[in-house]
């Protein structure tokens, strides 16, 4: 079990719901379910599975950062947009760079901007520098693109077309929404479970230390400064790599990537799924994506509906949808357990 | 030990569900023709797309009323794409997995753009309804969308010339205009057509000075408002939208902008602004518009008549917004392209679409063959202040047929301003 303090200086326990093992069936199953949705599921359906994948990974960038080493960024689109842009335009004006070159350089892209944006506010020590920064980097790119006709201005990018990724004996032509879906389920399972291994690696455990007392970490000897700026670089990075992959999958890039609304989807996510789990953002991707679908001919109230169920899930579970089966398991658990112990007592 | 279990069986039942939902891909030849309509009907662009859906739901509702099309009735399921182009790209998909080829979406152009691309791979007709933006029908063109509105190159330079030819003696002009590439293409196009038509008109060619910009949503104008009064200009267009042009007006007002400026042309407000502002009204405003039944050539239209009274009947309402007719005549094309190809299949009523000619509200309709573009006429209203309730009026409606201001085809090349110069 590991514990940390959140914001408000609570003890949030981090006991895995599963053992590793049943994790990494059911991980194993439910790539191999995403995996055949192609053939399974209506166009509509595998497009939305493929927007949610992308979110997930854009959530999870975000609770690195603020899950794990007690950073807050309310304009994390802007990483997100810079992916987006760059991989959209990179491919929209054929410039001869292999997609998974795009990738990494809209990955090296975003992380370059945490780092400069880093090296202002984080040095303050201050998490308040940094959110405003970040919403301020969100406007100063949304500025920049409505005034560039090569990016779209107002009326978007469009018309993006999907890559082929050149092998050494064949080409790997992901044009189909069937080729770029399986592609795109590789890339955000990799980064996953990169993600996954990097905070539970020794990094992870120090983020986790600084999150949970920041001066205690650097009575430690921990560099403080430096690992948050790793934290946010990485955060960066990696949603910028989630625009990366979201434009070749909409085929369209426009501003409402990059506004404050935006920066708060992968903040709902998380809150939704539940900040204490590692897992937490993709849950609330999931979940955020079903209320959506369920909910999208109800024309006009999908939005209250959406509203109303996030305020409900907050009120009923406020760590989110996993801290609510954590608290069920344990209480049917309680149950079994007491049952258990009166047989026990009987003569 | 229960865990695995109920999550093997969690997992199975998500199996099934989705299983459920996948679609039988044959479509279907009888029983009603399914139309598939993706409009902004929340959020902000929900006055724009609920005027759009209303339209294309009355056209739908006289077709079936007049027996249907191919001896099937119209059914539209609606979608709405929340004035965003990743919800209207979902949205798009969706219908096509249900099976339906017949598509009406685009309320504005930023859920065009995501559509166009978008419909040779899903096989569809794709309807585009009220997306202004040039891309849609010259870099992003296909042969599978039709736009059934005139984009901004064609309304904006039509109110141009439909003001100087009205007012030849106004020789200066000015625009102010949101800072963005709408609101700087709007300006351009208005002051090269009144430059190009004033001289056209047998008149000394007028001034225009430079545009004037501002934010689109700003509240306060009094810097774009001083620097109009500091320049010798007696016509403005005004391409701000929305609450900010009403604010626009009222700060304005206050320092004698009205008394300055002989005529306005505006963005496309219309009723809207005139609503709110009464008798405070500029007293003589040109509004880019669709509609009005009162007013020539519309009153004595047959059809233009049907629409009011199936707009009352349907929403209780007897003010209609203009667009509404906008909204109907996207609905009218696709249903008569249905009509003429005697088929519902994608390349039969594209084939059609290319070579009709449809009357609607607005007069004669037609697609430019090449690039898809209507040709229609564009209306501009005029509206004044009044002394009686509701303290406005639309005087009159001034036409220009868009066929005399369309910009040539380019299909799959960018829009060049300085090609129709």
């Amino acid at each position: 079990m590991v514990s940390m303090t959140d914001t408000q200086g609570s003890v949030i326990e981090r006991t895995p719901m599963m053992s590793r093992r049943v994790v990494g069936f059911l991980m194993v199953l439910v790539f191999g379910a995403l995996a055949l949705a192609p053939d399974l599921v209506n166009p509509g359906l595998l497009f939305l599975i493929g927007l949610t994948l992308i979110q997930a990974v854009f959530a999870l960038s975000w609770n690195l950062l603020f899950g794990y080493t007690g950073l807050a960024s309310f304009g994390h689109a802007g990483f997100f947009a810079i992916g987006a842009y760059f991989t959209g335009a990179m491919l929209r004006y054929t410039v001869p760079i292999p997609f998974l070159g795009m990738l990494v350089i809209a990955a090296g892209l975003g992380a370059l901007v945490a780092c400069l944006i880093g090296l202002v506010a984080l040095r303050r020590l201050a998490g308040i520098f940094l959110a405003v920064l970040t919403v301020a980097l969100t406007e100063v790119l949304g500025r920049l693109i409505s005034y560039s006709p090569a990016l779209g201005e107002h009326d978007g990018l469009g018309n993006i077309p999907r890559p082929k990724i050149g092998l050494v004996l064949w080409d790997l032509d992901l044009t189909s929404s069937r080729a770029y879906f399986l592609f795109l389920l590789c890339a955000c399972s990799l980064i996953t479970a990169a993600l996954w291994w990097l905070v539970h690696s020794r990094t992870g455990r120090v983020f986790q230390a600084i999150r949970q007392d920041a001066d205690r970490a650097a009575f430690l000897g921990i560099n403080v400064a430096r690992y948050r700026l790793l934290s946010f670089m990485i955060s960066g990075g990696v949603a910028a790599m989630a625009g990366g992959l979201f434009a070749p999958w909409t085929r369209i890039v426009t501003l409402d990537e990059v506004n404050w609304l935006a920066s708060t989807q992968p903040i709902l996510n998380t809150l939704l799924g539940g900040v204490g789990s590692f897992w937490g953002p993709v849950v609330g991707a999931v979940a955020f994506t079903l209320i959506n679908y369920w909910t999208r001919t109800f024309v006009g109230l999908s939005e209250i509906v959406i509203g109303g169920t996030l305020v409900l899930v907050i009120i009923a579970a406020p760590t989110g949808i996993i801290g609510l089966l954590h608290t069920i398991r344990n209480w049917v658990f309680q149950r079994t357990a007491g049952k258990g112990g009166t047989h026990e007592r009987l003569p | 030990m229960t865990t695995r279990r109920t999550v093997l069986k969690g997992f199975v039942g998500a199996a099934g569900a989705m299983a459920g939902t996948r679609i039988n891909l044959a479509r279907a030849q009888s029983g009603p023709i399914k139309v598939g309509v993706m409009y902004a009907l929340s959020g902000v662009g929900a006055p724009v797309g609920n005027a759009f859906w209303i339209g294309t739901q009355i056209a739908a509702k006289q077709v079936n009323r007049s027996g249907g099309i191919l001896g099937r009735q119209i059914e539209l399921v609606v979608r709405d794409d929340k004035y965003n182009s990743a919800t209207s790209v979902a949205a798009a998909r969706e219908l096509a997995g249900e099976g339906i080829n017949l598509l009406i979406g685009g309320s504005q152009t930023v859920t065009a753009l995501g559509l166009a691309p978008l419909a040779p791979e899903l096989n569809a007709v794709v309807m585009i309804a009220g997306a202004a933006g040039m891309p849609v029908t010259h870099e992003l063109f296909n042969r599978n969308i039709f736009r059934t509105v005139s984009n901004n190159y064609t309304a904006y330079s039509s109110l141009g010339r439909a003001l100087i030819e009205r007012y030849p003696q106004v020789t200066t002009w000015i625009s102010v205009a949101p800072d963005g590439d709408f609101g700087r293409d709007s300006a351009r196009f208005f002051g090269d057509a009144v430059k190009k038509y004033s001289v056209k008109s047998g008149g000394k060619q007028a001034t225009v000075l430079d545009t004037i910009y501002a934010q689109a949503t700003a509240t306060d104008f009094k810097t774009q408002i001083n620097a109009v009064m500091n320049t010798e200009a007696q016509g403005l267009y005004l391409g701000i939208a929305g609450a900010a042009q009403i604010s626009f007006f009222q700060q304005a007002r206050s320092v004698g902008l009205y008394d300055k400026i002989k005529v306005i042309g505006e963005v496309g407000n219309e009723i809207v602004t005139a609503k709110a502002l009464g008798k405070n009204l500029p007293k003589d405003i040109w509004s880019v518009s669709y509609w009005n039944r009162g007013l020539e050539p519309f009153k004595s239209n047959p059809l233009s008549q049907q629409l009011y009274d199936d707009y009352v009947e349907l929403t209780g309402d007897k003010s209609p917004p203009a667009l509404v007719m906008a909204g109907h005549r996207t609905g009218m094309a696709l249903f008569e392209g249905i009509r003429k190809a005697k088929s519902t299949e994608t390349q039969a009523v594209i084939d059609a679409m290319e070579d009709m000619k449809i009357d609607t509200v607005g007069g004669p309709f037609t697609f430019r063959k090449a690039d898809h573009q209507a040709i229609c006429y564009n209306y501009f209203a005029q509206m004044q202040p009044d002394d009686v309730d509701p303290f406005y009026k639309v005087s009159q409606m001034a036409r220009v047929d868009s066929a005399e201001m369309i910009e040539p085809a380019t299909p799959g090349k960018a829009f060049d301003p300085n090609a129709v110069q």
